[in-house]
């Protein structure tokens, strides 16, 4: 939060009471509450709450409360004042409490202090280049409100190289971000030396953006951080802040490798919340159809507007963001003579335009912003009255961090999650309870993970020579180090490892993405060349196929090229009706296998395994009928990844026995895959595209998906369309894997509780109400195909795979199922 | 429905035991990364001639010849006993003072993990030069070898060298840092003779690199050279094999190197500092032939 919101905060609970406004907010929830309450499936309110506060500690620095005081600030809130005294007591300390409840002060006032007492050097770490500069501007007003004479600078790719010498050496406090900290000051430490000598707080900010590949890669980064401080002999005490997640101790803990105390109770004041839970009316109850949530989000964003209040809509993907700015645009912008009133933000904007954005909402002259979850992040848009959300963000944590965007001090505020079609969506709206009764999810990270760990390491022993001795995270890197040595990357001299090669390591590793460059899209209309956007690489096959009409605030371009080894994408300005979205498969091969164990009448096993995505097409869908308009074919090069998987099969005894036809058990694997994958994403508290799931041979022959037509097609290696009854040996798997490259440690778990996930997909699926299946549980079949029940053939797969209860399972000879290649 | 939630809520509480140990898989893990490694290359007698010089510390080997007046005189390489350049007319140093230097390295980024496994320095030193070659046949001798830097650098000795202010000193100051000295080495009086020429033959040669100015002032070309940039693979393969040959060619293109400094650095006392740029005209830049 900004400090003046802190000044304009205190001031109030000391001077005037503000007139009693009327609470427009409340009004529009009585009216959504009269005319849609088929739609509503709860209704949460938190009511107000008053600040509380502490005073300010007596040990401060005399210079720093005088500047408090001129900016208004003679109290604290209880919690920044619990931190103040945690860290005065030496601690290292995670702060936990709710968006704009005065975080920076937390740090801010100990850094300072130390910084005007004992010239103490402190370092800030902000996952983004923008949530650092906003971060300088405000140390600055502060500083100069007192003339502290406090040093800080930014440090990221924009300083000038003749302004970095005067960073390492006179700045008090160094904004940065994790890249920089890897890529430039890490590995020449020898140049920050005095900088590091006087080190005393380490800041990192937003940690729960540190989670998954990016979290590991950062974990990595603060081991090599820890190793240099031991090397200059200081011990710098750690500030983490963190959004609401279920374990902030745990995980910058995990994140620190070192004890935290956590300081998680607010007492920052808040107006009162609404939050409504909103499942769109039933169209064709039999099929599980419902209205779309894009529709009713793009209605509730209307009244929201009409009501004169403002709204951030949160949708799932980049393109989502896309069609409802339009929608919106459609009704409020439609004078381009007017300012606009609605503006899209999300990734792959450039900085440029996401900055005006951002300042536009702040000076209040929006008044509706569609986004992807890069607002979640503490990037600083002013107040808003309510928070809509285009389907349910995939975890508690994102989806409360997304609500908590809405909400001012003295006014309430509404959040309302609007269910899409996705199973996990009506599992959530149809049971409130498992949101509002669970505390959010856990961050996890595995700074372990194979590839990234020995990428670190590499840059470890390029900024530091290893001992026999040296420990690095909690673990024996000796193997590593050996592994290193064979590759001439290190030479072993006695107990010494030495950096021999004449490489930066730390050039060849992003921690952002782990396969490296961005694609650039270049408008060409009117023969000018223009850069509109950038697209990271995994996603570029998705959106920049030839054919592909690419958006950015909801005007479309259509891609007419695609330069794939210049990663570049050449479009031009178009005029459409449709969208474009792609088709793409999924094939995998299992390449090396760490556990199994017999699973009803079958096998689970856990492994590494190869997964080839494919692109085959894409499909044209008109604006508001969403009709399927038609096709066109892509060709384009694969996305290979090696990572971790669990998967399970059927003794081919079993599926001859069970289904009359292979049809059927093929529709039966993909039920099970669709409800495994829902139920295993719960379990493991990550975000579902953080899970792959597949079916298919095992052994390369053969992958299944459900078809544009919506029906199980089998096809070979290459890509063709199988007949099914024409394989040999039929013995479908179903994967379930890590969707990073080397994994990212969410499928050991999984292999581990695969009882309680069977038993979870089974309750799933069985305990919908749904007739033949539908995109609640085994996913979404189309009208005619009643007789196919794909739900029944799921839930028999699920129950063979499931060690029978009491009885003892026959065993089965793990020789008799036919091996996937192990190649 | 319920069901689900009552089990997931059961799920939480639970953990299982580890199936397999995370150090024995990784082990396997690596072992396949390990067939992806290149095959190791057998080696031969012509590949492992001895190293000249003598060990000044474990790891840290060094190499002394001498050059007599007379023969610098016969050879040209001789300098007035007090030097005052052009481009520095305010300062007078002793002959005695100058250490010419050039280092070669595992590579050229920068940063903590860059070694400098050998250290050349040119120093006057009674009625002769003595050039001094400081070798590093174990990373772990890096401290002596700074430690020998740090000595060279002591005193009121005055460096020369061609690029060693943006490049070889910070690098030795790095060093030093690592090791906890904190020398005063990096502080030393330097003529970087890279300033000079840039700025009367800029625009006049094709390029400014040492082997340009020796070829255009002094009129020599080198043949058997090897090329400075082939000088971090000579050193790994020294480390991981033990061959010698290439470290003896880099030791060989080090001494060339400090001669063509001493040349350069001669040559350059007669060049003006104001010298007038000669206008350059198509066709007529002379390219350069040496790596």
């Amino acid at each position: 939060m900004s400090l003046n919101a802190v000044v304009s905060d205190v001031e109030s609970s000391f001077g005037a009471v503000e007139p009693e406004a009327p609470d427009r907010v409340a009004a529009l929830v009585g009216r959504l509450k009269r005319k849609y309450q088929g739609c509503i499936t709860a209704e949460a309110v938190t009511p107000a709450q008053p600040g509380r506060y502490q005073p300010i500690p007596d040990h401060l620095d005399p210079r720093l409360r005088a500047a408090l005081q001129s900016r208004g600030i003679r109290e604290l809130y209880s919690h920044q004042a619990q931190a103040w005294r945690v860290l005065h007591e030496g601690a290292h300390c995670v702060i936990a409490t709710p968006t704009a409840s005065g975080k920076t002060m937390c740090f801010n006032g100990p850094v300072l202090n130390a910084a005007l007492q004992h010239e103490a050097k402190a370092l800030y770490l902000f996952p983004t280049k923008a949530l650092a500069q906003d971060q300088v501007a405000e140390l600055m007003e502060l500083n100069r409100a007192a003339e502290l004479g406090v040093r800080a600078y930014t440090f990221d790719g924009d300083t000038p190289s003749d302004a970095r010498q005067a960073v390492r050496t006179k700045g008090d406090i160094v904004v940065t971000n994790p890249d920089m900290l890897h890529q430039a000051i890490l590995p020449h430490h020898t140049k920050w030396a005095q900088f590091f000598q006087s080190l005393r707080f380490i800041v990192i900010d937003e940690v729960h953006s540190y989670r998954g590949v990016f979290g590991a890669h950062v974990a990595n980064v603060l081991r090599r951080l820890q190793r240099i401080c031991d090397f200059y002999g200081v011990r710098p005490q750690y500030i983490c802040c963190s959004a609401t997640i279920g374990n902030p101790q745990q995980h910058a803990q995990a994140l620190t490798g070192l004890p935290m105390h956590a300081i998680c109770d607010s007492g920052a004041p808040r107006g009162a919340s609404h939050l409504l839970f909103w499942n769109p009316p039933p169209i064709n109850p039999d099929l599980g159809i419902r209205a779309s949530a894009r529709s009713q989000v793009s209605k509730l964003a209307r009244l929201t507007l009409k009501a004169g209040l403002k709204a951030i809509v949160f949708a799932q993907s980049r393109l989502m963001v896309e069609v409802l700015t339009k929608y919106l645009k459609d009704v409020f912008d439609h004078d381009p003579r007017k300012p606009a009133r609605v503006r899209a933000y999300r990734g792959g904007y450039l900085p440029d335009e996401r900055r005006l954005t951002e300042k536009l909402m702040r000076q209040g002259a929006i008044d509706a912003i569609v986004s992807t979850s890069a607002l979640e992040l503490g990037v600083d848009i002013g107040s808003l009255d309510v928070a809509l959300l285009c389907g349910y963000p995939g975890s508690i944590a994102a989806t409360r961090q997304r609500l908590g965007r809405a909400g001012r001090r003295q006014q309430s505020a509404l959040g309302v999650m609007v269910a899409s079609s996705d199973a996990l969506d009506q599992f959530v709206v149809r049971n409130p309870s498992y949101f509002l009764d669970q505390s959010p999810e856990h961050a996890r990270i595995d700074p372990d993970q194979l590839l990234i760990l020995l990428d670190h390491i590499r840059c470890a022993a390029f900024e530091l020579p290893f001992t026999e001795a040296d420990r690095y995270g909690e673990r024996d890197i000796r193997e590593f180090l050996e592994y290193l040595s064979e590759e001439g990357v290190l030479h072993r001299d006695g107990a010494r490892w030495h950096w021999i090669d004449d490489s930066y390591p730390a050039n060849a590793i992003n921690l952002r993405s782990v396969a490296d460059g961005n694609f650039v899209v270049v408008d060409r209309t009117n023969g000018k060349q223009t850069i509109i956007a950038e697209v990271d690489y995994s996603s570029a096959a998705l959106t920049l196929y030839e054919g592909a009409i690419y958006m950015v605030q909801s005007v479309p371009w259509q891609v007419e090229k695609l330069d794939w080894v210049g990663r570049k994408a050449y479009v031009t300005r178009t005029h459409v009706d449709y969208y474009t979205d792609a088709i793409d498969y999924t094939r995998l091969k299992p390449l090396a296998e760490f556990g199994q164990a017999q699973s009803g009448e079958g096998a689970a096993q856990h492994g590494e395994v190869h997964v080839v995505r494919r692109v085959t097409g894409y499909k044209k869908i008109r604006y508001y009928s969403h009709e399927n308009i038609g096709y066109g074919p892509v060709n384009l090069p694969d996305q290979e990844l090696q990572t971790t998987s669990v998967w399970w099969r059927l003794s081919p005894q079993a599926i001859d026995r069970e289904f009359r036809t292979r049809f059927e058990a093929l529709d039966g694997f993909l039920g099970a895959a669709y409800a495994l994958h829902t139920v295993a994403t719960l379990l493991s508290m990550c975000e579902p595209r953080d899970l792959g799931k597949a079916v298919g041979s095992g052994d390369n022959d053969w992958s299944a998906q459900v078809s544009s037509k919506g029906r199980g097609e089998m096809r070979s290696a290459s890509g063709e369309v199988l007949d099914v009854n024409a394989v040999a040996e039929f013995a479908p798997a179903v994967y379930l894997y890590d969707n990073y490259p080397g994994g990212i440690g969410l499928s050991r778990p999984l292999f581990e509780r695969r009882e309680e996930l069977l038993s979870a997909a089974i309750g799933l699926v069985s305990g919908c109400r749904c007739g033949p299946g539908c995109p609640a549980c085994v996913g979404p079949i189309l009208s005619g195909d009643e007789q196919r029940a794909p739900k029944s053939s799921a839930l028999r797969v699920l129950a063979l795979l499931r060690v029978p209860e009491g009885a003892a399972a026959e065993r089965i000879e793990f020789a008799a199922l036919p091996a996937p290649g192990l190649h | 429905m319920l069901d689900l939630r009552a089990r997931l809520g059961q799920l939480r509480g639970q953990t299982a035991p580890a199936v397999v140990t995370p150090d024995a898989e990784w082990s396997e893990r690596l072992a396949r990364l390990r067939l992806l490694a290149r095959e190791r290359q057998g080696h031969t007698p012509q590949d492992t001639p001895a190293l000249p010089g003598v060990e000044l510390a474990p790891g840290l080997r060094l190499h002394e010849v001498r050059v007599s007046a007379l023969r610098l005189k016969l050879a040209g390489l001789d300098l007035p006993d007090a030097l005052r350049p052009p481009w520095d007319p305010e300062s007078t140093v002793a002959i005695d003072q100058l250490r010419l230097f050039d280092t070669e390295t595992s590579g050229l980024c920068g940063g903590a993990g860059l070694k400098v496994f050998l250290l050349g320095v040119l120093r006057w030193q009674g009625d002769g030069w003595l050039l001094r070659q400081y070798l590093m046949t174990s990373p772990a001798a890096e401290e002596a070898l700074v430690r020998a830097w740090v000595d060279e650098c002591a005193g009121d000795a005055h460096l020369v060298s061609y690029n060693g202010k943006r490049f070889d000193v910070p690098a030795m100051r790095t060093l030093e840092t690592l090791h906890g000295l904190a020398s005063r080495a990096h502080e030393a009086a330097h003529w970087d003779l890279l300033y000079p020429v840039r700025r009367a033959f800029r625009g006049v040669w094709s390029d400014c690199r040492l082997v340009t100015a020796e070829r255009m002032l002094v009129g020599r070309e080198r043949h058997d050279d090897l090329p400075g940039s082939e000088a971090p693979r000579a050193w790994r393969e020294f480390l991981a094999r033990g061959h010698t040959r290439d470290l003896l060619r880099v030791m060989q293109h080090n001494r060339y190197d400090l001669e063509a400094l001493l040349r350069v650095f001669k040559a350059m006392l007669q060049v003006p500092a104001s010298a007038p740029r000669v206008p350059v005209r198509k066709g007529r830049i002379p390219k350069s032939k040496a790596a």
